[in-house]
């Protein structure tokens, strides 16, 4: 009951008429780049970083969420419009997406994966609204040894389980932590890193690094691969798009599945939403009776992915919020603004911010109500946005970036250091390694060396106190479990090719 | 010895450049106090980080020599071959407005910036190209420095 009391005061804060702006804002801005192959949603959500300092860090967390989910729900236009998915996660919506709209029936895909990330993102805010207070409630006697170790938890899952070689996974997230050590030491107050430039004695500007590595080597990738697929005429109009009564069939269990895998996958520690749109995935073909019409336009193969991409992404907040743990590289920015307004998200901010914690759970319900709105009847808006050229948006973005990087602290440095990180980003992933490990290292950096160093203190410099406390035990255990498996394995299996097979 | 360079060496840069990164954070950390368990100075960690990252780039190099270039971006894997023309656009374009920003005022870095970029495309279409520089520096001076304030002037 006090739950609902406690969501009702939520609704109170994000319907103030401020609130609902900044959440349509925030939607139809996701729903945009969503749409839009060739800009991904941690490049805008770094862009708009910057913008909600000068707002209240409740408006500004509306905004900055519904960029998040509002790319998921667009992200699957481009799928199956033009078989190039909008941004990472949608990459599995091509496999069925794609040749529904071959078959004609790009409408009823466009329909089918619209509800789908409607029923998964409710799912897992409901799963938000009861279970992040408990979870709250039990991490409230997590010591420093146990945050330690669950950030270790988070940091090799998110660098072992994503695309690709495990290792240079690793190698990324230890060079980020390392990057995060750049500025002044807060025990000592010794500078670190800072070769003697004035900009960085308050450490690496974190939107500089965050457009760098995303913004800017995103650019430079797409301008190297030389032509970003453009849409045809293609016209989608409401009638085109209520699927048969089969559809429904398949759509109903699938999507459901979707939504539990999607929000289990979310709430873990370091996993984000591409996890969970193969795993989703995989599990929908493995329990077909019909496995081989997967990749020729089977709704269940856009239903379950979609569900669980918007799930996961709701229910990716659960650990972000009440343990000041990201998933992925896109909570750990949105942890990194949530930093700079001074509120420590972690087991009180449930209780001590509880304006800030419901309203912003509230403003989840109302932004998937206006996605609704926004991707049902104006889908033929949307699929228009998909003709804007390429030669007109990427300026447009590198403009953005210059100027949003250079208002964080009004210097140019950091837009020099932009341009080196987009540089070493582009470089780095053409060699296979992953940047978003480094910005999960780079943010939680600090916050794993000061617990460390508190577990110690606390424990009168007693190592064994990070395996004597149960909590910390089973987290370190099951970063060992991980270590070996991926060692063993080399190469990741959840890559794409496997998913096909 | 290009192609010794090409084949064996280039592949394997990157983990090198990484390595070698580890290597110097090391270093420089011992500049610094690094202090013991019992009481952990600000040289500490970097100095553990930067020898987990040397151990883990030996065994990138150990266990996957090949290092083949495949990029997360292409479902297929395939890298395309680097291309000059856009790199060079792209950085000459941030180091314009780097350099122009605070002497030259926000206009003159705007349309610099943007008409720079446009070189990264094989046949950029002039009119277009400054129809959308102006409309960028004007609608970013709007936003940027009337509005949030941005202390950067107009002109010069």
């Amino acid at each position: 009951m006090e739950t609902l009391n406690l969501l009702g005061m939520g609704f109170e804060q994000a319907l103030t008429p401020e609130a609902l702006m900044f959440c349509l804002l925030g939607v139809s801005l996701g729903t945009f780049i969503g749409v839009l192959p060739g800009i991904g949603s941690l490049t805008t959500i770094a862009l708009c970083l910057p913008l909600t300092f000068h707002l209240e860090p409740l408006l500004g967390l509306i905004m900055l969420a519904g960029i998040f989910y509002g790319a998921q729900y667009g992200s699957s236009t481009a799928s199956i419009l033009l078989n190039v998915p909008g941004s990472a996660p949608a990459a599995i919506t091509c496999l069925d997406g794609y040749p529904m709209s071959r078959q004609g029936r790009a409408g009823i895909a466009l329909f089918i994966t619209t509800i789908a990330s409607f029923i998964g993102g409710s799912f897992a805010i409901l799963l938000l609204v009861f279970f992040a207070p408990v979870l709250a409630g039990f991490a409230i006697s997590f010591s420093a040894a146990d945050y330690f170790s669950i950030m270790i938890l988070a940091l090799t899952a998110a660098s072992t389980l994503s695309v690709g070689s495990p290792m240079k996974g690793l190698a990324m997230v230890t060079f980020g932590l390392l990057l995060g050590m750049v500025g002044t030491d807060i025990n000592s107050g010794q500078f670190r890193f800072t070769f003697g430039i004035p900009a960085l004695t308050d450490g690496i500007n974190l939107v500089a690094l965050a457009m760098g590595l995303f913004g800017v080597a995103e650019i430079l990738n797409n301008l190297n691969e030389g032509k970003v697929p453009q849409a045809g005429k293609e016209k989608i109009t409401f009638k085109q798009m209520m699927p048969t009564r089969d559809d429904w069939k398949a759509f109903r269990y699938s999507c459901m599945r979707g939504s539990v895998i999607g929000s289990f996958i979310g709430m873990l520690p370091g996993t984000g939403p591409t996890i969970a749109t193969f795993m989703a995935y995989a599990g929908e073909k493995k329990l077909s009776s019909t496995p081989e019409k997967f990749g020729q336009g089977a709704v269940e193969g856009i239903a379950a992915p979609e569900a669980a991409n918007n799930a996961s992404v709701q229910a990716a907040f659960i650990p972000t919020l009440t343990l000041g743990v990201p998933g992925d590289a896109i909570m750990a920015v949105m942890l990194g603004g949530l930093l700079v307004h001074g509120i420590i998200p972690g087991p009180q901010l449930v209780t001590t911010d509880a304006a800030l914690f419901w309203g912003v759970v509230a403003s989840f319900w109302i932004g998937n109500v206006l996605l609704l709105i926004l991707n049902l009847p104006m889908i033929g808006l949307w699929v228009k946005l998909l003709s804007i050229p390429y030669r007109f948006l990427f300026p447009a973005v590198l403009f953005l970036i210059c100027i949003g990087v250079y208002s964080v602290n009004n210097n140019a440095v950091d837009v020099l250091l932009t341009l080196g990180f987009g540089v070493m980003g582009f470089f780095l992933n053409r060699h296979g390694f992953p940047s978003a490990p480094l910005l999960l290292g780079f943010v939680l950096g600090p916050l794993i060396e000061e617990n460390f160093r508190r577990a110690l203190v606390l424990s009168d410099s007693n190592l064994a106190t990070f395996v004597q406390r149960p909590i910390s035990l089973v987290f370190l255990l099951l970063t060992a479990i991980l270590l070996v498996y991926s060692f063993w394995r080399k190469n990741s299996t959840n890559n794409l090719s496997q998913a096909q097979t | 010895m290009t192609r010794f360079f090409k084949q064996q060496l280039l592949p394997t840069l990157p983990t090198l450049l990484l390595a070698l990164t580890g290597l110097a954070a090391g270093i420089t950390a011992f500049t610094y106090d690094v202090g013991s368990f019992t009481d952990m100075g600000p040289g500490f960690f970097p100095l553990a980080l930067g020898i987990i990252l040397v151990l883990l780039c030996a065994l990138i190099l150990w266990r996957e020599p090949e290092a083949p270039e495949t990029t997360s971006s292409d479902e297929k894997g395939a890298v395309h071959p680097f291309a000059w023309r856009p790199f060079a656009a792209v950085s000459a374009s941030i180091l314009a407005w780097v350099l122009l920003a605070e002497t030259a005022g926000f206009f003159a870095a705007a349309i610099c910036q943007v008409a720079l970029s446009a070189l990264a495309l094989p046949e950029p279409r002039w009119r277009s190209i400054i129809i959308l520089a102006v409309l960028l520096a004007t609608g970013g001076y709007l936003l940027f420095v009337m509005q949030l304030g941005v202390p950067l002037s107009a002109i010069g």
